[in-house]
């Protein structure tokens, strides 16, 4: 999906329906949905964190992570497949959900998961780097294509760290 | 001779004892049936009105308002609509707490006046949960005091949970209600 795209489903989503009820409009509201396009916003863009909270909730929720993506030309490589990340936003929105009851152990929580988050994508970048590495000692070549998606899979990580 | 006017004395000392006693005992049953009704709220009642007697005059009216409007569930659709509204808000407080208890209250009065209840100012709605829900019109009253105080950007983070948590104990009991009261 292109940049056009994005500004079209945009447009011909609610937005263009939206009223100042609409938060509390039941039809609209799918909590689910909303802290999926709040994480999605926060672990693809590059924007600060409150920025792209604000801008996720402006935009309602029928706008999917993909769409938020394509706002994020530079991350085009996933670093989790789909259902890791669909797991590990449940697992996040239900956190969320319960830190009015329980604050704390939501933000132990947060904690464990984050931790959990990054040693898989640590994990990920060691054995993609220990791949490339033992191909360079057998003294094969490694393929630019190989090489140029491992690039784009640590410029990933690096610009959803560093703002 | 004698004995008649005995017994005529006796009977017109019972009658006035009676007549006396009677009202107080009367207000004293009144008085015990509203305080078991609504609990705590007959307390407040009779302090913010000043007398017992009034406090009976106001809740019997309360009683009556209440009886006079058409209470019903919600459907089932709506219940699930509300819950997930319930949901989005209660996850929104982590990023907006003040927002998040605005909505809280709103969806509150959404959902009185989806079930029947007029559209009405905030002490009007207190009287008509505290008839239907006394038990938790504190905690409606604990929340507002709360949300009064965030419109003043006075409520910290930690009392604006305990009003989210005050709004859902209400919101739920406003939900789950599952048949036609009054």
């Amino acid at each position: 999906m292109n940049a056009q795209n994005f500004v079209e489903r945009v447009n011909n989503s609610d937005i263009t329906e939206r009223t100042d009820q609409d938060t509390n409009s039941p039809a609209e509201v799918n909590s689910e949905d909303a802290g999926k396009t709040m994480v999605d916003a926060a672990l693809n863009s590059e924007e600060p964190m409150v920025g792209t909270v604000v801008a996720a909730d402006l935009m309602n929720k029928t706008i999917t992570h993909e769409v938020v993506k394509v706002m994020n030309v530079e991350s085009s490589a996933d670093l989790l497949n789909r259902e890791e990340s669909e797991r590990f936003r449940t697992r996040w929105n239900e956190i969320q959900g319960k830190f009015v009851d329980e604050p704390r152990s939501a933000v132990q929580q947060a904690d464990a998961l984050v931790s959990e988050v990054t040693e898989k994508i640590t994990r990920m970048f060691t054995s993609e780097h220990s791949s490339l590495e033992s191909q360079w000692h057998q003294g094969k070549d490694v393929s630019t294509e190989d090489l140029r998606k491992t690039l784009q899979h640590y410029r990933s990580f690096f610009n959803r760290l560093v703002v | 001779m004698s004995t008649t006017y005995t017994i005529i004395a006796v009977v017109l000392v019972l009658v006035i004892i009676g007549a006396i006693l009677g009202p107080v005992f009367a207000r004293h049953q009144r008085s015990k049936r509203l305080q078991s009704q609504f609990g705590p709220e007959y307390d407040r009642t009779v302090q913010a009105v000043g007398s017992e007697k009034r406090a009976h005059t106001e809740l019997e009216e309360r009683k009556k308002h209440v009886e006079s409007l058409t209470i019903h569930s919600l459907s089932g659709g709506e219940r699930q609509r509300y819950l997930a509204d319930w949901a989005a808000v209660q996850s929104k407080f982590v990023d907006e707490p003040g927002q998040a208890i605005v909505e809280a209250d709103r969806l509150i009065m959404e959902v009185m006046q989806m079930s029947g209840y007029p559209v009405s100012d905030f002490e009007q709605r207190a009287a008509d949960v505290s008839v239907t829900y006394p038990a938790l019109v504190s905690n409606y009253r604990a929340a507002r005091v709360i949300a009064l105080k965030n419109e003043e950007h006075q409520a910290d983070t930690e009392e604006l949970r305990q009003a989210m948590i005050y709004y859902r104990s209400l919101f739920e009991e406003l939900l789950a209600t599952e048949e036609v009261l009054v």
